[in-house]
């Protein structure tokens, strides 16, 4: 019994997903019978995809479907009989009924009554156009045009035989009367007729084949090449026809549940970072014994690998991967709805809708992209009598694209509208308190263009003299900034706007550039990644106090990546002749991130920080690297977000306005007798100390006080003491700064003092004059270096 | 302490002298096995000198202190996360948590991964003491004189022969989470508008 009802329910899922195909397929070809309503087979395509729905319904019990599905068939019988005529009353009913089908179905799935939907208003409709006095265009008129059209080629193919005699004979026999002549040309047309037929006859059986037994995408494959071919008949009629063997192509696919490759993903992220810590292991062996046999096979091994990995990596990634034409399909229904809601007239041109994409973004991609078409086709596509009056033609364009460009899919809604007037949006910000007047005159156009996405002008009531888009662009803006996405709009005042997408592939495995600011690394996405640039302090503009960069034509705001995830204050990291600056973009918005120093890129996989640690301002996720130390994930959006209400200024952060009245002396050292005594004896020669208990403590110190002298318990937590040298070492200010080791037992390794460059090493228990000699010791050996 | 090795979920070897003694005085069961509905086990660790228990299952290990990463905009007693084999797991100073006196990370330093429902947070305690088997019947429930900030997370005290031990409710402590809730949400409206 069980097995019965799990056997049903899978029958049932397999029926949701195909009915999901069709009718999604429906709203398509539904949308493109307006305009070529007399295409036989796409007529017969409906036809077969209400009947296949309505067939598995009633099997399955499911009566309104049954129901409203029959009457579609029905409708579209007498259509494609051409008992009746298409008309858009008549489409209307039909689309509302696929509407309704598509409710059903949704009740289905989500485990309601498919029986408590109303569908008599739809079947009514429905029923009108069944009724034998329904007054429509009667069916004869299409038969009459039907016979028209071959009449029409006949006369074509009499008007291109004669040409073809024409040539053929014009040369030689001129002698041949003319009478001769048109009974051979009678006789070639019969001939041609009768080929013609054959072929008719034979694309019926190749239908009619079709019927039986097919998958629904090989099927729009060849009736594509179909319609190719047909064109090729009529125009090269002259040839001897070509026989054309249909192929049977079996399309070799299987269905697979997403959470399974989710999981497949998963693994192949942590697969990622085992590599990545293997080639860090290899790189790390190679430094240290190069040349030695062992090693360099370990370093091919990780190089292969790497290879592997990658192309693994790849394989899922693809396996993932839909084509955007599953969104954009949707498309011809959106825009004739809207358009007709609009009383617009707009022609929808779809480009590269095979561009694949991974299956997460094609589902956030769907609104924003509703949105921007939404916009275009209100704001933007202008009334046809008014399209006329410009010279426009009378129906607008809007064209939707997607191409890939390396790791990216860039995804493009361009319209030939009004276009917009940067100068209006200023102005309408301006009203709307969005922007000062300062502002205003420093925006650029591509900034003007930005302000559309701002919330508080999306809002705003329709003003319709306004070519600006308002309704939901924040939604645009959110959705794509959720993608890690970049907004770019281009437009041209009269010619159209363009609205470009920047969207990563993949959401799990992504690039990342590392960066440093204080003690801690950040890796930020790549994709939100502009440019990378080194400037002095000098560089440094400020506007209205805040500061700002001049790159090239741009201004750009800088803020210090540190005060806008909180962690800025008193640190001093910065040398003002060397300083680092990423410039970042998300969605519209533009700004450089100054960072103490650049690490690389690397690719990285995201992992969450659980639940324990939700919504993090700033932060996106965490990552492992090849030491398997945790980097966390800027949140770009949120950072850029932070940096507009940040007050402090880069030179607060610049190591050489640190002020000092005495020198500073840092003390790193576990909580012991000893470090007391050194404490006193550095005060009493004058020092200001500064103690850290753990090396985690130590280096949030040493970026707040410059210190002249450090001393470092070899020791200490939670690494030891040799670590928090080589990382101090790294930080601009302590490059050449004396560091003293504290050995508490006596112990030491001389390899990893040289390598962190120590001045000098003490042991306990610490004696007065050696701490003295050795801080003498110490600054003379730096005087010598310097 | 030669207990230093024992595996501390080795139920055998984890009874500790006051069950044994307490066991022995109820002399009539003296070989008696432990009747698990009876006990409950808890690992017992040292915070700020008072003996405190958490359910040892919803202990996933004991681990020594690892290098962690500081998480900006985390509460105050969020250190950071570490990498535990692979997982990216955040760490709280339990002392900050509860408002003692910071002590630095020294030998005895442990940290506690907790694993309960879909949470995985460490907790950093001062020294692990073993695991305690606590009868049931003797757990209060409204603990008599624990400081008012910490109350909300105890779920009863144990009291045993000799000692008395704090038993948490990690479920409380793990629901208020680690991250700061957006504080600048007004101020920023205000600095929008001027």
């Amino acid at each position: 019994m069980a097995e019965n009802m799990d056997d049903m329910q899978e029958i049932i899922q397999d029926f949701l997903v195909e009915a999901d195909e069709l009718l999604e397929e429906l709203d398509e070809d539904l949308v493109r019978l307006e305009s070529e309503s007399e295409d036989e087979e796409l007529l017969n395509k409906i036809f077969r995809a209400f009947h296949t729905i309505k067939g598995s319904a009633s099997f399955l019990g499911f009566e309104k479907l049954t129901e409203l599905t029959h009457k579609l068939e029905d409708v579209l019988n007498k259509l494609r009989k051409f008992e009746l005529k298409l008309n858009s009353e008549m489409m209307d009913a039909i689309l509302a009924g696929v509407d309704k089908a598509k409710e059903i179905i949704e009740l289905i799935k989500e485990g309601g009554d498919p029986e408590s939907i109303d569908i008599e208003e739809n079947v009514k409709q429905l029923s009108k156009f069944l009724d034998e006095n329904y007054k429509g265009e009667e069916a004869k008129e299409g038969a009459a045009e039907d016979e028209l059209t071959e009449e029409e080629m006949v006369e074509l193919q009499k008007e291109e035989l004669l040409e073809e005699e024409a040539q053929a004979e014009g040369e030689g026999e001129e002698k041949k009367s003319k009478d001769d002549i048109d009974a051979e040309i009678e006789r070639l047309l019969k001939q041609r007729m009768e080929e013609d037929k054959e072929k008719r006859l034979k694309r019926r059986e190749k239908i009619l084949a079709e019927l039986q037994g097919k998958e629904s995408k090989t099927e729009e494959k060849q009736e594509e090449e179909k319609k190719e071919e047909k064109k090729e008949e009529k125009k090269e009629a002259k040839k001897p026809p070509i026989q054309k063997k249909s192929k049977p192509v079996v399309e070799q696919t299987i269905r697979v549940d997403v959470q399974r490759l989710d999981d497949l993903m998963n693994l192949v992220g942590e697969l990622v970072l085992g590599k990545n810590r293997l080639v860090s292991v290899a790189q790390k062996a190679e430094e240290k014994f190069s040349g030695d046999e062992v090693v360099e096979e370990l370093s091919e091994v990780a190089n292969q690998i790497t290879l592997v990995t990658t192309d693994l990596q790849m394989g899922v990634m693809k396996t993932r991967m839909v084509q955007i034409g599953k969104v954009f399909n949707k498309f011809p229904r959106v825009v004739r709805d809207i358009a007709r809601e609009l009383n617009k007239e707009v022609e929808l041109i779809i480009e590269g809708a095979d561009t694949e994409l991974d299956k997460s973004v094609v589902e956030e991609i769907n609104d924003p992209l509703v949105h921007i078409v939404r916009n275009a086709i209100d704001h933007g596509i202008e009334p046809p009598e008014e399209r006329v009056k410009l010279g426009k033609p009378r129906k607008g364009k809007i064209i939707l694209s997607a191409y890939h460009e390396g790791n990216y899919i860039i995804i493009e809604a361009a319209d030939d509208g009004r276009g917009m007037d940067p100068e209006k949006l200023k102005q309408k910000a301006l009203e709307k308190g969005l922007i000062t007047e300062t502002e205003a005159r420093q925006m650029s156009k591509e900034e003007a263009y930005a302000l559309i996405f701002k919330p508080g002008f999306s809002t705003a009531e329709k003003v319709t003299n306004l070519s600006g888009r308002g309704v939901g662009m924040d939604v645009v803006k959110t959705n794509v900034e959720k993608l890690n996405g970049i907004i770019e709009i281009k437009s041209e005042i009269g010619k159209g706007t363009k609205v470009i997408l920047k969207i990563p592939l993949t959401l799990a495995i992504i690039q990342a550039l590392l960066v440093k600011v204080t003690k801690e690394y950040f890796a930020i996405p790549l994709v939100s990644v502009v440019e990378t640039v080194r400037i002095t302090k000098d560089d440094v503009d400020k506007v209205e106090n805040k500061d700002v960069l001049r790159l090239r034509e741009n201004i750009i705001p800088l803020v210090y990546l540190g005060d806008t995830l909180g962690m800025g204050k008193n640190k001093r990291t910065l040398d003002g002749r060397e300083i680092y600056v990423v410039v970042v973009a998300i969605a519209e918005k533009k700004i450089g991130l100054v960072v103490d120093e650049l690490i690389g890129r690397e690719e990285i996989v995201i992992k969450s920080l659980g639940n324990y640690l939700t919504n993090i301002k700033g932060i996106s996720g965490a990552t492992i690297m090849g030491d398997g130390s945790v980097t966390l994930i800027l949140d770009v959006a949120n950072v850029i977000n932070e940096a507009s209400i940040i007050s402090a200024n880069i030179e607060d952060h610049l190591i050489e306005n640190y002020e000092k009245d005495r020198p500073v002396a840092l003390v790193a050292s576990r909580d012991i007798s000893d470090k007391n005594d050194l404490i006193g004896y550095l005060k009493d020669r004058g020092y200001k100390v500064i103690y850290a208990h753990t090396d985690k403590e130590a280096l949030d110190l040493a970026c707040e006080h410059i210190a002249d002298i450090v001393f470092i318990d070899l020791s200490i937590y939670i690494n030891d003491g040799y670590n928090l040298a080589r990382s101090l070492r790294s930080m601009p200010a302590y490059k050449t700064t004396p560091l003293i080791a504290v050995s508490t037992d006596g112990t030491y390794d001389k390899e990893k003092l040289k390598e962190s460059r120590f001045s000098g090493i003490l042991f306990v228990p610490l004696e007065k004059d050696e701490v003295y000699q050795a801080i003498e010791n110490a600054s003379k050996r730096n005087i010598l270096v310097a | 302490m030669n207990g230093k090795d024992i595996d501390l979920f080795d139920k055998s070897l984890a009874l500790n002298e006051d069950v044994e003694e307490e066991l022995a005085r109820k002399s009539k069961k003296s070989d008696a096995i432990i009747m698990k509905d009876e006990y409950e086990q808890v690992v017992g660790f040292i915070l700020h000198n008072e003996l405190y228990g958490i359910d040892i299952l919803d202990v996933e290990e004991i681990i020594k202190p690892v290098d962690y990463t500081y998480v900006p905009n985390t509460k105050p007693f969020v250190m950071g996360v570490i990498n535990l084999r692979g997982k990216v797991i955040p760490v709280v100073d339990l002392r900050k948590r509860f408002g003692f006196v910071a002590k630095p990370i020294n030998a005895d330093s442990r940290i506690i991964i907790i694993a309960h429902n879909e949470y995985n947070v460490g907790y950093l305690v001062d020294k692990i003491e073993k695991v305690y088997y606590v009868e049931k019947k003797s757990i209060e429930p409204t603990p008599p004189n624990i400081p008012q900030n910490i109350e909300k997370y105890v779920k009863g005290v144990g009291k045993m022969p000799k000692k008395i031990i704090t038993l948490l409710n990690i479920e409380e402590l793990l629901k208020e989470g680690g991250s700061l809730v957006s504080k600048t949400g007004s101020s920023m409206e205000v600095v929008e508008n001027g």
